[in-house]
C-alpha cells in the first residue's frame, strides 16, 4: 500500500461541480494501480465548510470505485461503460474540523458506510473508524491494526475467542473490511494477506 | 401578491391571446413566481407585454431583480453585508464558483440575523448552493455549458423563501440521459422520479441526493416546496412528517424552476 496525500482546496468546498472537479484533479495525480492499493488521504486542514453533494462527489465517489475494484476482482466482467471507473483505492480523512465532522458523520450515517479518519496523511498513523460498522469486524480491524498485517490463519491464532472464531469465519470478516476500503490485501500463497491503514483503530 | 398559480393563469390567458384586463392593479409578486413570470418572458419580443413587464418590474423589486438576474444585469451588494432580497445571474461555471463566499455567505449571514440558528442557517444556504449547483449539472449538455439561470433568496423575521430557475433542457431530457431512467415519458413523472426517488442524469453513482439534502436541512420546518419543469408542478407542504405532494400542471415552461418558503416555528 502507498499513501497519496490529496490536500482539499479551502475553505468552502461545496456542490458536486467542485467536488467532480476536485475528484479530477485526484484521479490525473495519484496514479492508482490495480496491484496495489492507494491510501488516498482527503486532507481538510484547510477547509471550514463542506456540503453533502461535495462529500458525495468526492470521499464517497472514491469509496464507490474501490468498491467497484473490489467487485470487478472477485466478479470478473468488466466496468460499467459511463459509471464509477473501479480504482484499486482506499480512501480516508484527516484533519477535520467540527463543521466538516457533522457533514462527514450524516453523510456515512445515511449512507450506511464507514471511513478512516487518520492522523497523518502521508503514512500509516492512529486512526478513527467513523460511520456504522458491525461490531465483529470492529474487532477484526482492531485486531488487525495490532498486527499491521496477517492472514486469516494468523488472526485465529493470535486472537483466540470464546466461543472460538473459525479461520474461515475471520477471513469473512477481513474479506467484507476489505470490500469496505477499510485495509488492504495481497495475495500470500493460497491465502490473502490483509494490512491494515492505520497503526491503531478507535471507534466512534 | 401574485403567487405562482397567478402566473400560471397569466400566461394562459395570454397564451389565448387573451390581454390582462384593463384597470389592472399589480398587486406584487412572490419570490419564485416573479423568477417563473421573468423566465418564461424573457425572450418575448410582445413590446405591449414587455411595457407591462416594465411597469411591474417598476412598482416590485422581486419582478425587477427577477429579470435583470436573468438578463445578467444584477449589481452585488457588500460584501459582508446581510440583504434582505438579493438576486444572483448563474450564466456560466465562474457565476457558481463565486457563490459560497458572496451570495450564499450573505445568506447565511441574514438567516441568522432574523432569527434562524446557525447550524439551520448554514445548512439552508448550502441546500441553497445544492439547488443553484444542479443548474451547472443538469441544464446544459454538460457543466461547462449551463443554460441561463438565476437566484433568489428574501429573508423576514423568523421566515424565508429562496427561488431557483434555469432555462435548460428541463427534468425530462436530463433524466433520460441517463439509460436508467430513459423509460420516463413525461415531465410530470420525471419530476416525480427526481424529487421523491432520487432520479439522477448521472450514471452509475447511485441516488441522486439533492432533493434529500433539502427536505433533511428543512425537516423541522413548516412551509411548502414548489419543484416545476415543462408542463408539471409538483409540490410539498405542510407540516414536518406531513408533507403532502399534490401535483399539477401549469403552461409549459423549458428548465427547471424551485421555490422554497419557510418559517421557524
Amino acid at each position: 500500500m502507498r499513501f497519496f496525500h490529496y490536500p482539499v482546496p479551502g475553505p468552502m468546498r461545496l456542490g458536486a461541480t467542485a467536488g467532480q472537479d476536485d475528484a479530477k484533479a485526484l484521479l490525473e495525480q495519484a496514479a492508482f494501480t490495480q496491484e496495489s492499493a492507494t491510501v488516498v488521504v482527503f486532507d481538510f486542514a484547510a477547509v471550514e465548510t463542506v456540503n453533502a453533494s461535495y462529500l458525495r462527489a468526492t470521499v464517497l465517489w472514491l469509496l464507490r470505485a474501490g468498491m467497484a475494484f473490489v467487485k470487478l476482482e472477485e466478479e470478473g466482467g468488466r466496468a460499467e461503460a459511463g459509471g464509477i471507473p473501479p480504482l484499486n483505492a482506499i480512501p480516508a480523512v484527516a484533519n477535520v474540523c467540527d463543521e466538516v465532522m457533522d457533514d462527514l458523520s450524516t453523510l456515512l450515517l445515511s449512507e450506511g458506510v464507514p471511513l478512516l479518519l487518520v492522523e497523518r496523511a502521508d503514512g500509516p498513523s492512529v486512526g478513527r473508524c467513523l460511520g456504522p460498522l458491525d461490531r465483529s469486524l470492529r474487532k477484526t480491524l482492531a485486531a488487525l491494526a495490532k498486527t499491521r498485517s496477517a492472514t486469516a490463519s494468523m488472526l485465529c491464532e493470535q486472537f483466540p475467542e470464546r466461543p472460538a472464531i473459525k479461520p474461515p469465519a475471520w477471513s469473512n470478516r477481513l474479506s467484507e473490511l476489505y470490500r469496505l476500503r477499510l485495509v488492504g490485501r495481497e495475495r500470500e500463497g493460497r491465502q490473502w494477506r490483509y494490512a491494515s491503514v492505520a497503526l491503531e483503530v478507535q471507534f466512534g | 401578491m401574485l403567487t405562482h398559480l397567478d402566473v400560471d393563469d397569466f400566461r394562459r390567458l395570454l397564451a389565448r391571446g387573451v390581454p390582462p384586463p384593463s384597470g389592472f392593479r399589480f398587486p406584487g409578486i412572490e419570490l419564485g413566481a416573479a423568477l417563473e413570470l421573468a423566465s418564461a418572458f424573457l425572450e418575448s419580443s410582445d413590446d405591449a407585454l414587455l411595457k407591462l413587464l416594465d411597469a411591474w418590474s417598476r412598482a416590485d423589486e422581486r419582478l425587477a431583480g427577477a429579470r435583470a438576474a436573468l438578463r445578467g444585469a444584477v449589481s452585488e451588494p457588500d460584501l459582508f453585508s446581510a440583504p434582505t432580497l438579493e438576486f444572483a445571474s448563474l450564466r456560466s461555471r465562474q457565476d457558481l464558483d463565486r457563490l459560497p463566499s458572496r451570495f450564499c455567505d450573505r445568506f447565511e449571514r441574514s438567516l441568522k440575523s432574523h432569527g434562524f440558528g446557525k447550524k439551520l442557517a448554514a445548512g439552508i444556504a448550502k441546500s441553497f448552493f445544492d439547488m443553484a449547483d444542479n443548474v451547472v449539472q443538469h441544464s446544459g449538455p454538460d457543466v461547462d455549458h449551463p443554460a441561463i439561470g438565476a437566484l433568489a433568496y428574501e429573508v423576514a423575521d423568523r421566515r424565508c423563501s429562496f427561488a431557483v430557475t434555469d432555462l435548460g433542457r428541463g427534468m425530462l431530457a436530463s433524466l433520460r440521459t441517463n439509460p436508467a431512467w430513459e423509460q420516463l415519458s413525461t415531465s410530470a413523472e420525471a419530476l416525480d422520479a427526481a424529487v421523491r426517488n432520487g432520479a439522477s442524469s448521472r450514471v452509475g453513482q447511485g441516488k441522486g441526493q439533492g432533493f434529500s439534502e433539502l427536505h433533511r436541512a428543512l425537516a423541522d420546518l413548516v412551509g411548502w416546496l414548489r419543484f416545476a419543469s415543462g408542463d408539471a408542478v409538483l409540490r410539498l407542504e405542510g407540516e414536518p412528517d406531513k408533507r403532502i405532494a399534490p401535483r399539477g400542471s401549469r403552461p409549459p415552461l423549458c428548465g427547471f424552476q424551485i421555490t422554497v418558503s419557510i418559517k421557524l416555528n
